[in-house]
């Protein structure tokens, strides 16, 4: 009975497998992709959307294909599984159940993972081949909009200050007594709730989700170019994440404003493929956003727009035309701001519509150079839009949303490269976004705090400054104060010029080991230029920028030239953590407690060296313990070493060295202490308190403080100088791979040039196409790198090396003996 | 002369670092603040009425929470619905969020807010809140 059983069983999996392929060996006319992320609290309406995709099914014509993730805890119904199947959607008529057959289950799958984005996009194609591809990204979704946490992250950054009273007390060497990297210890904060923006799908099991950067990037891997990349989201529809999408996909199709919960209706966009199975990818994208607004018909704030992503680039590069034209003209910045006020804006404010505003500013600006810009604009918009949805509450809207926020809701990381994406850094979108702030009265000019250059102490000083690169910034107040810091990587003589509005003066400082040294100023009287000529050797410098008793909010300009290049250089710069006063220590408290101090370093990469620690006392609390903590360190991405279960030899300040390490880090990092649950050191951070994990326990005072502390972590890092010379280098040089020895034999190097900060995938490719080695990396900053291969297990013969970073490949190549 | 200047502020900057912040006398004001249970219990009476309440910003993370009968339990009008919750209690929020918080991002420890916003109700009769504002909170914690 068990052997028939089994052969029955084998009997139809060969039929399954045959009908698979069967399907799989007829070329449909499109494959219908939906990437249905529902581990979150959009469960409920991932079912009736499956539902509705089940009105229709997939015929020969039309293969739709699912990925779908579903979460405990909000719909209980179909089975309440909770892991991850991938689906060929077949028709039945019953709108609460799905029936389609699982093809494949995966286990519980983070679908906020680029990764697996990537296979999905791989399975799908490979085995429903097609003429034409669509793939819809279903979920969440914030479009690009200001990050709460990245500014609490900000904020706490800013809290940051170097101190010039480096330990004068005797040093220790931590004693490492073992390693733990077990369950107990806490996430990444930097992954969970510190992590930098992400935009779409958004995984509650995994608490993750993915950015456009890894959207585009998962397309490109996969290999294929897709004729429509559509969010089944709110907030999508936004030439940042069209813009990103270029390389990758023919259309893209998405909604300025927010989405209802129910999202598309799948069973009349089907309906009408299934009818016409031949239509072009431009007539389908039309009929997605026909239908949405038909179902959404009389709903006032509803919109959809299906865009052409060649023609997004065209109007990036009018935009960047018009952005020119302002600014050449400088004139009409009240203009510009009231214009913003006029323009329609969504849920999320700081999103505004961009025809809208170049309308407004038509009405509002009598320039025929910003004019004729501003037209050109809307006429790039409307030839890369293929078909727009708004409701009644956008009569405005045509179909491309901008992130224009007002100066006091600016995100600074946006224009600083933080989140990796093309848009701002290939157009001078974020410069003038900075004029308006300065310039403009509406635009949020006034006393708002210094958004735009938090450089307000040593640790978050700008920089480093690129040679011959004017800066332009600008005083917020009579008690401001902007920092720069500056890397001179050979002796030679530097000068510091500052074009002034009003009376600000300029100084210079020197890092000089672990103090802050006064060099010279220029304190020149009145709008007279400052400048500051002289002779440097190789270091670390900060130039200052003060007012004077002078007006503020007006735009002053720094460069820096003659900064000398020395590519064999090292330095090494202490980055401080502490207020000095002895009187803020705080206890550990429980289990889970840790100390986390945040540390923005000059250049990246660098490498980090040394933790120091100060520990008034082992056992401050009186527990018992030996004073024996947890070590950790982090960056947005991941920890940089395992932590560390360490045991002080004594009080004072202690060393952890990572020295011999080769522990590298590539902007902002974390460096704490973590309470193990038994042992008491007298320095804490209340991470499990339910209060905002902000509060410090103020030993002598016996009370517990806000946002206050001495944080005795220093870190130690060492870096090669990326300075003027170097930076240069990169802006000019195209991306660039390169794959050495070759012919190669047991290793490979892959020496490449990144122009931006981002992901990067490594592959080894066989004569066959087929991926043999491959090596994901996230966050690597701009410049020049280089990693290994171990390609000792290889048989000899032509391989392809390949690197794929946001939405661009590059590939040569190599032979293995 | 500017040199003094220049040492002033660096030194003002300093002190600034190392003072304790000023208690917050928001521990009264949350309690004149009109009750989530209130509203729970008899929410017609609210109906259209701009409330006042503290609670918690939990983003997108509904999982672990308690609707109240006759009250959304999913997103009752867009996919960027996000969930307020006061000792368990979860009321989804609709047209607006705190902006210094992300709900794609909600660190375990869920921000607590005063959230001021219109009671509201969809078709189905099912009662949830239409964002107008909301403000962080931060309370001392008692002493460990």
């Amino acid at each position: 009975m068990r052997k028939t059983f089994l052969f029955f069983l084998a009997a139809l999996l060969f039929l399954l497998n045959i009908n698979q392929k069967q399907i799989s060996a007829q070329n449909a006319k499109w494959t219908f992709m939906v990437y249905l992320g529902a581990d979150c609290d959009l469960e409920p309406f991932g079912i009736i959307d499956f539902n509705e995709m089940e009105s229709v099914g997939s015929t020969t014509d039309i293969q739709i294909v699912v990925q779908m993730d579903r979460i405990p805890g909000y719909d209980n119904s179909n089975g309440n599984w909770t892991d991850t199947r991938r689906f060929r959607v077949v028709q039945d008529n019953n709108t609460n159940t799905i029936s389609s057959p699982v093809l494949e289950n995966l286990g519980e799958v983070n679908m906020g993972d680029p990764q697996e984005l990537k296979n999905f996009i791989v399975w799908a194609t490979a085995n429903f081949p097609a003429q034409h591809y669509a793939l819809v990204l279903w979920n969440h979704g914030g479009g690009w909009q200001k990050d709460g946490n990245r500014s609490k992250f900000s904020d706490l950054l800013k809290n940051i200050q170097q101190n010039q009273n480096y330990p004068g007390d005797q040093v220790h060497k931590v004693q490492v007594t073992g390693s733990s990297s077990g369950a107990d210890f806490p996430t990444n904060p930097f992954l969970n709730g510190f992590g930098p923006f992400r935009d779409v799908v958004f995984d509650q099991t995994n608490n993750d989700h993915l950015g456009n950067v890894e959207i585009a990037t998962a397309i490109a891997i996969s290999g294929k170019t897709l004729d429509i990349v559509a969010f089944d989201a709110c907030l999508m529809g936004m030439i940042e994440n069209s813009y990103q999408l270029r390389n990758v996909a023919q259309i893209m199709i998405g909604s300025e404003e927010t989405e209802p919960g129910d999202g598309w209706p799948y069973h009349t966009i089907l309906a009408d493929l299934k009818n016409n199975p031949g239509m072009s990818a431009e007539n389908l994208a039309t009929t997605i956003v026909n239908k949405y607004g038909a179902s959404y018909a009389g709903e006032p704030k509803i919109t959809q727009s299906a865009v052409r992503i060649p023609q997004m680039v065209t109007v990036t590069q009018k935009l960047d035309v018009f952005c020119n034209a302002v600014l050449d003209n400088n004139q009409v910045w009240n203009q510009v701001s009231q214009a913003r006020e006029n323009t329609e804006k969504f849920t999320v404010p700081e999103h505004r519509d961009l025809s809208h505003f170049m309308k407004n500013i038509k009405q509002l600006v009598n320039n025929n150079t910003i004019n004729t810009a501003a037209t050109d604009v809307i006429s790039a918009v409307n030839d890369a839009v293929i078909q727009n949805y708004v409701g009644s509450g956008f009569p405005e809207s045509k179909g491309v949303a901008i992130y224009f926020p007002d100066k006091s809701n600016y995100n600074s990381g946006y224009g600083l490269g933080n989140y990796n994406i093309d848009f701002p850094a290939d157009t001078k979108w974020v410069d003038f976004l900075q004029a308006t702030f300065n310039g403009g009265s509406g635009g949020g000019g006034g006393s708002t705090p210094d958004d735009y250059e938090p450089n307000d102490v040593w640790a978050l000083a700008y920089g480093p400054v690129e040679n011959n690169a004017p800066i332009s910034s600008y005083m917020t107040s009579q008690s401001d104060i902007d920092m720069f810091r500056i890397l001179n990587g050979s002796q030679s003589q530097v000068t510091i010029d500052l074009a002034v509005p009003a009376d600000y003066d300029l100084y210079l400082f020197e890092l000089n080991g672990y103090e802050m040294e006064y060099l010279t100023g220029s304190e020149n009287s009145g709008t007279s230029p400052e400048q500051i000529v002289v002779n440097l050797p190789p270091g670390v410098y900060y130039a200052i920028v003060l007012p004077y008793d002078a007006p503020v909010n007006q735009p002053y300009q720094l460069t820096v030239s003659g900064l000398g290049y020395d590519p064999e250089a090292i330095y090494s710069a202490t980055l401080a953590f502490d207020f000095g006063d002895p009187e803020y220590q705080a206890y550990y408290s429980g289990a889970g407690d840790a100390i986390v101090c945040l540390f923005d370093p000059p250049v990246a990469p660098a490498k980090l060296d040394k933790i120091w620690l100060n520990l008034q006392s082992i056992d401050g609390a009186q527990t018992g313990g030996n004073g024996a903590f947890y070590i950790f360190s982090f960056d947005y991405y991941d920890f940089l070493f395992d932590p560390e279960y360490v045991t002080p030899p004594d009080t004072g300040w202690l060393y952890y060295d990572l020295s011999g390490t080769q522990t590298y880090v590539y902007g902002a990092f974390a460096v704490g202490m973590m309470y193990d649950g038994e042992n008491t050191p007298a320095i804490g951070y209340d991470q499990i308190s339910s209060f905002g994990n902000n509060l410090y326990y103020i030993a002598q005072e016996e009370t517990w403080n806000e946002d206050e502390g001495t944080y005795f972590i220093r870190a130690e890092i060492r870096f090669a100088n990326p300075t003027s010379g170097e930076e240069e280098t990169m802006m000019v040089e195209p991306l660039m791979l390169s794959c050495y020895p070759n012919p190669a034999k047991d290793w490979l190097s892959l020496k490449f040039n990144l122009l931006n900060r981002g992901d990067v995938s490594l592959e080894l490719l066989d004569a066959t196409g087929k991926t043999v080695i491959q090596k994901q990396v996230c966050g690597i900053s701009r410049g020049i790198h280089e990693m290994n291969l171990d390609a000792s297990s290889l048989p000899p013969g032509l391989y392809i090396c390949r690197m794929l970073t946001g939405g661009k490949s590059l590939q040569s190549k190599v032979i293995i003996k | 002369m500017k040199w003094i200047v220049l040492s002033f502020i660096a030194l003002v900057m300093s002190i600034s670092c190392c003072k304790s912040p000023q208690k917050s006398s928001l521990v009264q004001e949350v309690k004149n603040q009109a009750k989530l249970p209130e509203l729970t219990k008899n929410p017609e009476s609210f109906m259209g009425d701009t409330l006042e309440i503290a609670g918690r910003f939990k983003g997108y993370l509904a999982s672990d929470c308690t609707f109240p009968e006759n009250f959304c339990s999913r997103a009752p009008e867009t996919r960027s619905d996000w969930v307020f919750n006061e000792n368990g209690i979860c009321i989804y929020v609709t047209g607006g969020k705190p902006a210094e918080f992300t709900a794609l991002e909600v660190p375990e420890t869920h921000p607590l807010i005063m959230l001021k916003a219109r009671v509201s109700k969809n078709s189905g009769n099912l009662v949830y809140l239409t964002y107008i504002s909301a403000q962080t909170i931060k309370l001392p914690l008692p002493k460990k």
